[in-house]
């Protein structure tokens, strides 16, 4: 089996890790992923959540199928982190371009280098503080992200792992990052090179040959931030009205380079609708979840679903909206063409389900729990949790603190899936037609069935049988056979996610899975 | 067996047999042993026999009023006031057999019967009805309500 490795760059490539962990809890990622970031900017907003929500995705995982062979598809993947999670590049703070060159040095003991620095650099760039990354500006970022610390985490793990690996192909490394901003912009390129990763000499069998497979997704322009904000004390910054032409530099530098990506997917959109207000770094900059992202996520699932042995010769792939509006059947899955169709589905029933199981859960499952069990009359808990049988094996309570952590666990992470998946939508007239806001965030927050019972058969954009939520009850009341070695809290879930995917089904006209895969 | 139409079903021949046993065995087995001063036997078994039919139409009436309810696709979310409902009908099957023991006292006001005969009218007018109605909804109830009648 092939070792995954996503490398994300940047602010992008954090968001993109973002919305790659929720399609993994989703059960639309691969078996199994190693994941990093690159970003000197540690105090990102954008990071810092990604870096919350892994924590999360893997301690949720851990309590719930830590123990049990699940059937269900909820955190599938097996998402493995090195330890610091995030190469953050300086050692220490307060470094600028001129300190981690020792530029100074330069004058007197290589007078002609230190000319070719100040041609190469402006004085801003040489003096700016890069504690919150590159400012928009890569060429900062090429220099000092051109030697990685191969013994230092999280690149020890990863080189430990290429130097494990026998055959060609056996790594599969995915690079994110935006070719627009700084970071990304920087270390995409820079690690695509054909040195640093793909032909290292601890990657390289021959000249043409590799144990890794390099792939990644440049993510083009695809959203504004209000300048209103921007810094007015001379420092370095980058705003939306840079993207085009510093993406333009960046597109013209790829095609003359010969960068040694396997793989490169492209994604952009030109709406460029707007993701909050502008930072140029630090924790301000924590942007709304944006549907390229998912693209680019869609990217990486796509790029470690390919086999081992049978790597695509084809480069580039490309994608973007062709229409206005963007909906499920726009969203890019694959470049394989006769597996569009299947994948399609596959993803919408894996979101849908997971957006329904979320919702339940928040709303229905979690509050059974904290109500005394005999007072609960629904046939499924009945049949599965009765409270006499309990009290005689506690091993079999799901409120036993022990089980009632994962569910606590799952909620929590449901209730940030359902946040990610809304915030994509930008309103009844807005162009991403995937899941409606309105319908599952109000003016006082969620919207749980005792204010609205239909929200959960009419989140969806599209066709839909408009059930209310004692559908989902009834169908939750159906009888199901669940094995008894299945600790109480996977059985919860695992009920709720089998009548989400069944509601989701009924619902929406989702493909069933056995028909899917047939 | 909880799905309709067979819990109907199953409900209505355990009322016949019941009314049979009750109503027809029973019946004859009283107009043997009752000591009759105004009215005659034919009379005793025909009137016991028309207050027994009524006692197991409604309980079967109630019973099935039960599984309409259970079986209706929004009861799922009202389950705490169909809990109450139950017992309003368990109290109206209770009341029901209380109700058809008057009437038959009433109707056979100038007889007089042992303690062990009216505990016997009483113990068949139950088993039509609040005993049919608790009896088949602890086993019978749509799936729904399955966990709702007492005793579950």
């Amino acid at each position: 089996m092939a070792t995954n490795y996503y490398i994300g760059i940047g602010g992008t490539g954090a968001r993109v890790a973002e919305a790659l962990l929720h399609t993994c809890a989703a059960g639309y990622g691969p078996e199994s992923l190693t994941l990093f970031l690159i970003d000197p900017d540690e105090g990102n907003g954008n990071l810092s959540r990604t870096k919350e929500l892994l924590t999360r995705y893997q301690s949720t995982r851990q309590l719930l199928r830590g123990s049990a062979d699940l059937d269900i598809p909820l955190f599938k993947t097996e998402i493995r982190a090195p330890e610091p999670l995030v190469w953050s590049i300086f050692e220490s703070g307060d470094t600028t371009l001129a300190s981690y060159i020792n530029h100074a040095n330069f004058k007197e003991s290589d007078p002609g280098l230190y000319d070719l620095v100040n041609v190469l650099f402006s004085r801003g760039e040489l003096a700016e503080n890069l504690n919150e990354g590159f400012r928009g500006h890569p060429a900062i970022g090429a220099v000092v992200m051109a030697e990685p610390p191969e013994h230092r985490e999280p690149w020890k793990s990863f080189w430990a792992d290429v130097d494990a690996a026998q055959r060609e192909n056996e790594i599969r490394v995915f690079l994110a990052g935006s070719i627009f901003g700084g970071t990304g912009a920087a270390g995409v390129p820079t690690l695509g090179a054909p040195d640093m990763l793909k032909f290292h000499p601890r990657a390289r069998i021959d000249d043409q040959t590799s144990k890794i497979t390099l792939g990644g997704v440049l993510v083009l322009p695809y959203f504004s931030v209000d300048a209103s904000e921007a810094p007015t004390d001379g420092r370095l910054f980058v705003s939306s009205r840079d993207f085009p032409i510093a993406t333009r530099a960046a597109l013209r530098f790829y095609s003359e380079k010969d960068l040694a990506f396997d793989q490169l997917y492209l994604a952009g959109d030109s709406l460029a609708q707007s993701v909050g207000d502008f930072s140029a770094g630090s924790s301000q900059q924590e942007n709304r979840p944006h549907y390229v992202e998912l693209v680019s996520a869609l990217a990486t699932t796509d790029f470690f679903h390919q086999s081992v042995g049978d790597v695509a010769t084809d480069r580039y792939h490309i994608a973007g909206r062709r229409g206005q509006d963007l909906s499920w059947n726009e969203l890019p899955v694959t470049r394989e063409l006769g597996k569009v169709s299947g994948r399609a589905a596959e993803l919408k029933r894996r979101l849908v389900a997971m957006t329904t199981f979320a919702y339940a859960l928040i709303d229905y499952g979690y509050p059974v729990l904290e109500q005394n069990p005999k007072e609960v009359r629904a046939a499924w808990h009945g049949d599965h949790f009765d409270p006499k049988r309990s009290r005689k094996d506690p091993t079999k309570d799901p409120r036993q603190p022990e089980q009632k952590a994962v569910l606590t666990a799952l909620r929590d992470y449901s209730m940030r899936f359902l946040r990610w998946i809304v915030s994509m939508d930008e309103g009844t007239d807005g162009p991403v037609k995937l899941v409606r806001r309105e319908r599952l965030f109000g003016q006082g927050g969620f919207i749980g069935h005792a204010r609205d019972l239909s929200a959960i058969g009419t989140f969806l954009h599209g066709p839909s049988q408009e059930r209310d939520f004692n559908h989902f009850r009834n169908l939750l009341d159906a009888p199901i056979e669940l094995s008894d070695r299945l600790p109480p809290g996977a059985k919860y879930a695992t009920l709720f996610y089998d009548a989400a995917n069944r509601f989701a089904e009924d619902t929406y006209g989702l493909v069933p899975e056995a028909s899917a895969s047939a | 067996m909880r799905s309709a139409p067979l819990n109907y079903l199953v409900t209505f021949v355990i009322a016949g047999l019941l009314w049979a046993l009750l109503a027809l065995v029973l019946g004859n087995s009283l107009s043997t042993s009752v000591a009759l001063t105004v009215a005659t036997v034919e009379d005793f078994v025909r009137l016991y026999r028309i207050v027994l039919s009524v006692a197991a139409i409604g309980g079967f009436a109630l019973t099935a009023y039960w599984y309409f309810v259970g079986s209706r696709p929004n009861t799922v979310g009202n389950l705490q006031s169909v809990k109450r409902l139950w017992r309003v009908l368990l109290l109206t099957a209770l009341a029901l057999s209380v109700a058809l023991l008057v009437v038959l006292l009433v109707l056979f006001s100038d007889e007089t019967f042992t303690g062990l005969q009216y505990a016997t009218f009483y113990g068949a007018l139950s088993a039509l009805t609040w005993l049919l109605f608790w009896g088949s909804t602890f086993f019978l109830s749509p799936r729904t309500v399955q966990y709702l009648p007492i005793g579950k």
